[in-house]
């Protein structure tokens, strides 16, 4: 190569890499991800289920109907319970002493409540606008339907509905109360809370 | 240097993001509670389970006689959570419920000094008596310190014409609660012979308040 032309080559190559910063193209990649959140509310932030002779069952004027909205694209769970441990319902004397048991059967497996001889304070789940677990809780379709099962409320927050899927408004599930008691349970008055937890699944 | 300052933002993102994610647990989740109220009413079974009937057998005046050896047992149930009272009655104030087959002639009541709430001891008296001498719960002093049927330190009352309260129970009970009670008579000399009947009547009552 002659001088002359490796003075060109220089030349050439110094052009090339002072022309290449000003071609050069870059992308930007954008994301999000939308977050949920989720609004639990209640018919009714109280129940009176009303006077109770033994062996006569009670379950107030009506049910609970609880509205969820979420904006999560997999929906949501329920979870009920009352914090009292053991076999015992949330309903405690004013003697701050006596409880009202739990009714027997498990949230797993409800079952039909037998009036007259099933006693404590149960629940049901007996509408859901989302895939109603009928199998678990019965066919019934209104609160007081005989066709509805029952389950004792737990002392932890245990899973009662399965609402899958995304849903643009608010969804509503409705729960009732059944209570008996034996004879031998004191007369006065009862009361107590259960909590209702809504969980949005976020995968 | 950089790449101290690279690991420095890194672990700083990091933080973050566990806050994010806390922050999205706590927004996924509601709960609201639902206050559940009842007022559970009244029941009461009450029944005589021993000495229903008392035969106190032939009778000779100035020896009396009490009966029935079992005792006469009351038995309630009831969930009042303040306890019942037992009552007792035979309709008349002054004589006993016992009336002679001839329908009018009776023997008299205990001594008319004795309530219910205010038994005497037997002593020489005579007509027809009642005594508690066992309770399950708090049998009152008033009764005495028998145990028997046949004790010689029960006390004794008449029995009056309206149900009067003769034994409380002032607490919630969870189970059957029983009261026993005896009857003693005796008649003067000149007490019609023959033989004589009659109902005395025992009410149980639930205490609400």
């Amino acid at each position: 190569m002659s001088t002359k032309s490796f003075i060109l080559l220089i030349c050439l190559l110094a052009c090339f890499f002072r022309s290449v910063p000003s071609a050069l193209a870059a992308d930007v990649n954008m994301s999000t991800s939308v977050q949920g959140g989720i609004n639990l509310s209640l018919s009714t932030a109280s129940l009176s289920l009303g006077n109770l002779t033994p062996g006569t069952p009670v379950r107030g004027s009506g049910g609970v109907d609880i509205d969820v909205t979420t904006s999560s694209e997999t929906g949501y769970n329920l979870y009920i319970n009352d914090y009292v441990s053991g076999t015992n319902s949330a309903l405690l004397h004013t003697d701050s002493s006596t409880r009202i048991p739990d009714f027997s059967s498990l949230i797993s497996s409800p079952s039909a409540w037998v009036s007259g001889t099933s006693t404590g304070l149960g629940f049901t789940v007996y509408y859901a606008q989302t895939n109603k677990e009928t199998g678990q809780w019965g066919l019934g379709t209104t609160y007081n339907d005989s066709n509805n099962k029952y389950a004792g409320v737990p002392e932890n927050a245990t899973k009662i509905h399965a609402s899958p899927d995304y849903k643009a408004s608010a969804d509503r599930t409705s729960i009732a109360f059944m209570l008996d008691t034996t004879n031998a349970q004191k007369t006065g008055s009862y009361s107590g809370v259960v909590t209702i937890t809504a969980t949005a699944i976020v995968n | 240097m950089k790449k101290f300052l690279y690991i420095g933002i890194f672990t700083l993102a990091m933080g973050c993001l566990s806050l994010m994610l806390d922050s999205l647990e706590t927004q996924n989740v509601q709960a609201a509670d639902v206050t559940l109220s009842t007022s559970v009413q009244e029941y009461l079974s009450f029944s005589i389970t021993s000495g229903a009937t008392v035969a106190f057998g032939a009778l000779t005046p100035g020896t009396p006689i009490a009966a029935p050896a079992t005792g006469t047992v009351a038995s309630v149930t009831t969930n009042a959570s303040n306890g019942y009272q037992i009552s007792l009655s035979d309709g008349s104030d002054t004589d006993s419920p016992l009336v002679h087959t001839d329908t009018s002639t009776k023997i008299s009541d205990f001594s008319t000094a004795s309530t219910l709430a205010s038994p005497v001891a037997w002593g020489t008296s005579t007509g027809l008596g009642v005594t508690l001498y066992a309770a399950d719960t708090s049998k009152e002093a008033g009764w005495g310190d028998g145990t028997t049927y046949g004790d010689t330190n029960n006390k004794y009352a008449k029995i009056p014409a309206s149900a009067a309260v003769g034994h409380t129970v002032s607490t919630y009970k969870a189970t059957a609660d029983t009261s026993t009670w005896a009857f003693k008579i005796d008649v003067p000399n000149t007490q019609k012979t023959g033989s004589y009947t009659g109902v005395v009547t025992f009410t149980a009552t639930a205490v609400l308040s």
